[in-house]
């Protein structure tokens, strides 16, 4: 099949290969490690036979994937993104999950819409701006874009599901910026929230207000805008302390606990602290494969899932981290490759979208799991066990796959 | 394409319901016929292999749905078995009784392999008894199925 397409299996990137197999044993291993104690229940047991299946199953995806021509895979673009987001809004009536609706449970087969809107988010997109007729210095193609990414990440957000929307909605971006927009743009959508989160601390703020600053007078643009920019900033920045102050006390427990800032020490807070005790005694060579007591002990909640880095951490070390996160590195890397040399607009877009979500949910969960960033439940690609999350990794390592074998083809 | 992705829907969805609701009843001795099995060798000689492994890989979990533990596993067993069957009628001009038959034989078997392989895998028994006792006779009555399907729908099984 690939051979009728002028395309030949040879061409296809054996790193981006090797990154994913080095990624998912190192992710079995530490599912073994975890749920091979005598304190696991029989279910939590079978999790390491169930990650193989599934990520051989995966794994046919991912060939699938690979095969599609690029024509079905635009063709498919917003009837998925439709059916994504009709999904999204069904689960929040039929969804089930603990306090929240976030899954269809279909007998074991547990289905989380999410996963689906992440793809179908990030085809549309490439689809809407890969077209000949946009042109992204009209507010109305913005627009659309902006809107294309704030429904699925709305829905998500009232399931809740704050980790997914984070993910989904960071999407926006660089695809946008890799569309053609101008960095610019970019900068004012940014600085703003970047001036929020300093103006707590004098100095950060002033930091930030530097920062952008030294941006505004690179950007060379005329003096109003400048000027209106940096009122806006400092607007914001003047304002957001006196906001916070006048919210009552459970309105800003509640936002802190909604970002992760505020942690419960009985509950997240304990996670973190695991979690933090769990790296920090890995050492550099680490205790070694299934002997991290933290795990075996079961102190560390949730390790075969959202704080599996943990394990990794306590098993393998300094060492066993830092490979961890090279093979990301390079995997993301040759990934851009790929997008800086694909020819077809829609594919190049494909993949800077694609490099977007593994890369947020590894900066996300390894943030979360040493302690600076909020938990947020999100799984780190390939290692942490689940089908759904697995299956849309595979994905979308077959959506890059898929671009690198058509790069030279417009 | 959309109607074209909403009949197959249709199709699989009739099909799973058959299989899940009809099948069990056709049950000799643990040895049963699977039907989606056949339905992927009609989507792999009519659409090829994307079509096959996608749509083995959503029949296979929806299949899953029914089924007690190990979720994933018909998925896997199915979208390999896809793979399978588009890749033997990958070449082949016309699709004949005995053609359809043999791409449905070696399906069968490879899915069943698959499935039964590790579905039994802590089973106290070998492989030859496995292969002997659960996987050639759930793959021939599957075959029985097929033949059935095709003097039947003869003109379904030809390359669109």
């Amino acid at each position: 099949m690939l051979a009728r397409a002028n395309i030949s299996w040879k061409d296809i990137d054996k790193v981006i290969i090797v990154c994913v197999l080095l990624l998912v044993t190192v992710g079995l291993m530490a599912i073994y490690s975890t749920t091979n104690s005598p304190t696991t229940s029989a279910a939590i047991r079978h999790s390491f036979a169930k990650q193989i299946i599934w990520f051989l199953a995966g794994a046919m995806l991912a060939s699938a994937v690979v095969l599609t021509p690029v024509k079905y895979l635009k063709g498919v673009a917003y009837s998925l993104y439709g059916v994504s987001v009709v999904l999204l809004i069904l689960v929040l009536f039929v969804g089930g999950g603990k306090g929240v609706h976030r899954w269809f449970i279909l007998g074991p087969v547990h289905f989380q819409p999410a996963e689906v809107a992440k793809i179908a988010t990030l085809l549309a997109l490439a689809r809407y701006l890969s077209d000949e007729a946009r042109d992204l210095r009209s507010l109305k193609d913005i627009g659309v874009c902006f809107a294309m990414v704030l429904v699925p990440t709305a829905l998500i957000l009232k399931e809740p599901d704050l980790g997914t929307a984070i993910v989904v909605a960071s999407l926006l971006l660089p695809v946008l910026f890799w569309a053609g927009l101008s960095p610019f743009i970019v900068f004012l959508v940014v600085s703003p929230i970047i001036t929020l989160l300093s103006a707590f601390n004098v100095y950060t703020f002033g930091a930030a207000m530097i920062l952008i600053i030294v941006v505004l007078l690179l950007s060379k643009r005329k003096l109003p805008v400048l000027l209106a920019v940096l009122v806006l900033n400092v607007g914001v920045g003047a304002l957001t302390p006196s906001l916070w102050n006048r919210l009552k006390d459970y309105q800003k427990t509640r936002i802190l606990t909604f970002v992760g800032l505020q942690q419960d020490p009985r509950g997240t807070g304990y996670q973190v602290a695991q979690s933090q005790v769990a790296i920090g005694s890995g050492g550099f060579w680490g205790k070694g494969w299934a002997r991290g007591t933290q795990t075996k002990l079961r102190f560390l909640p949730e390790q075969h899932t959202d704080f599996i880095f943990s394990v990794v951490g306590e098993e393998l070390g300094f060492w066993g981290v830092t490979l961890v996160l090279l093979t990301f590195f390079v995997l993301l890397w040759r990934a851009l490759g790929i997008a800086v040399s694909a020819k077809n607009k829609f594919l190049t877009l494909m993949v800077v979208g694609c490099v977007t979500l593994i890369g947020v949910h590894v900066i996300v969960n390894t943030g979360m799991t040493v302690g600076i960033m909020p938990v947020t439940g999100i799984p780190l690609p390939f290692l942490s066990y689940g089908g759904s999350s697995l299956w849309t990794n595979m994905t979308l390592v077959g959506l890059i796959l898929n671009a690198g074998l058509r790069r030279f083809q417009y | 394409m959309a109607k074209r992705v909403l009949k197959y829907l249709l199709t699989f969805s009739i099909f799973l319901l058959v299989q899940v609701g009809f099948v069990p009843l056709l049950t000799i001795y643990e040895v049963a016929p699977d039907l989606l099995v056949v339905g992927l060798v009609l989507s792999a000689i009519r659409h090829g292999a994307i079509a096959a492994i996608v749509t083995g890989f959503l029949a296979g979990l929806a299949q899953d749905a029914f089924a007690t533990h190990l979720y994933g596993l018909q998925a896997l067993a199915k979208a390999v078995a896809g793979f399978v069957a588009a890749y033997l009628a990958r070449d082949k001009l016309k699709f004949g009784l005995q053609v359809t038959l043999g791409i449905t034989l070696a399906t069968a078997l490879v899915h069943n392999l698959i499935r039964d392989g590790i579905y039994y895998f802590d089973a106290d028994f070998s492989l030859l008894h496995l292969i002997v006792r659960y996987v050639i006779p759930n793959s021939l009555y599957t075959l029985v199925l097929a033949a059935i399907a095709h003097l039947l729908f003869a003109k379904s099984f030809e390359r669109k």
